[in-house]
């Protein structure tokens, strides 16, 4: 169970995705975040852990998965406003990745502060 | 008091759905307001028509009439798992208690709630 707290005056909303290219919750964390887009809420997204991968899996690789390449739907998020998604800077490492290889621009942060901005948000989701 | 919304991600068959009931239970005992609760993920057999008499489920219809909180299903989800309502007459093996709607439905809850939580 996660739990957010507000004062209700400004909601604003942090979605973290944790799932990797073989869950089809990276595509509804991404739905989440465009929905949310949609009706002007102010959002911000976070991929953390394998979430990355999902920047970098080869289309061949998703749909050997069985589950449709989101990448394209990851460039939707510039259309929508959304801020550029957050990464940490220990997850790029650990993949062997810098952030220009991922297919989309990213805020690179470390993993303190990451969890510094969940203070700045008034509602979390994660998936 | 607090307006929440709370997001049932687990199937009726795990002890999440315990947990959250009781939760959504104890904030109205302490005087909080329910705006919704959404079923989304696994969470969405909950409103299997068939799982009708299935403790869990016949528990969070109960809660639903007694206080009013509508018990909404994600229906992209609900169709993945094989959940629909009736199209053009035909058979509908969804939970009536249930209403069937949207992402779009949830993120208006939460935005008119104070507080969102998942039982993942």
């Amino acid at each position: 169970m996660t739990q957010s707290q507000s004062n209700h005056t400004t909601p604003s909303l942090l979605v973290i995705q944790t799932a990797g290219p073989d869950s089809v919750a990276a595509r509804e964390a991404l739905d989440v975040v465009l929905n949310a887009a949609a009706l002007d809420i102010p959002v911000q997204f976070v991929l953390q852990g394998n979430a990355i991968l999902n920047l970098v899996t080869p289309v061949a690789l998703t749909e050997a998965f069985n589950t449709p390449s989101v990448q394209k739907k990851y460039g939707m998020l510039e259309l929508f406003d959304v801020p550029a998604p957050m990464v940490a800077s220990e997850d790029l490492q650990r993949f062997g990745l810098t952030a220009e290889q991922l297919s989309i621009e990213v805020t690179e942060l470390s993993q303190q502060q990451l969890q510094q901005q969940h203070a700045h948000f008034t509602q979390l989701l994660r998936f | 008091m607090a307006t929440i919304s709370l997001c049932i991600q687990q199937s009726p068959q795990l002890g999440h759905s315990y947990h959250a009931l009781r939760y959504a239970r104890a904030a109205i005992a302490n005087g909080h307001q329910l705006q919704q609760i959404f079923f989304y993920q696994a969470g969405v057999l909950h409103a299997l028509a068939s799982q009708h008499n299935a403790q869990h489920t016949a528990d969070w219809i109960a809660f639903s009439h007694t206080h009013q909180v509508p018990l909404v299903v994600c229906h992209t989800v609900a169709e993945l798992y094989g959940i629909h309502a009736a199209v053009d007459g035909g058979q509908s093996n969804l939970n009536p208690a249930f209403d069937a709607a949207g992402l779009t439905e949830f993120l208006v809850a939460i935005n008119q709630s104070d507080k969102v939580v998942q039982f993942l």
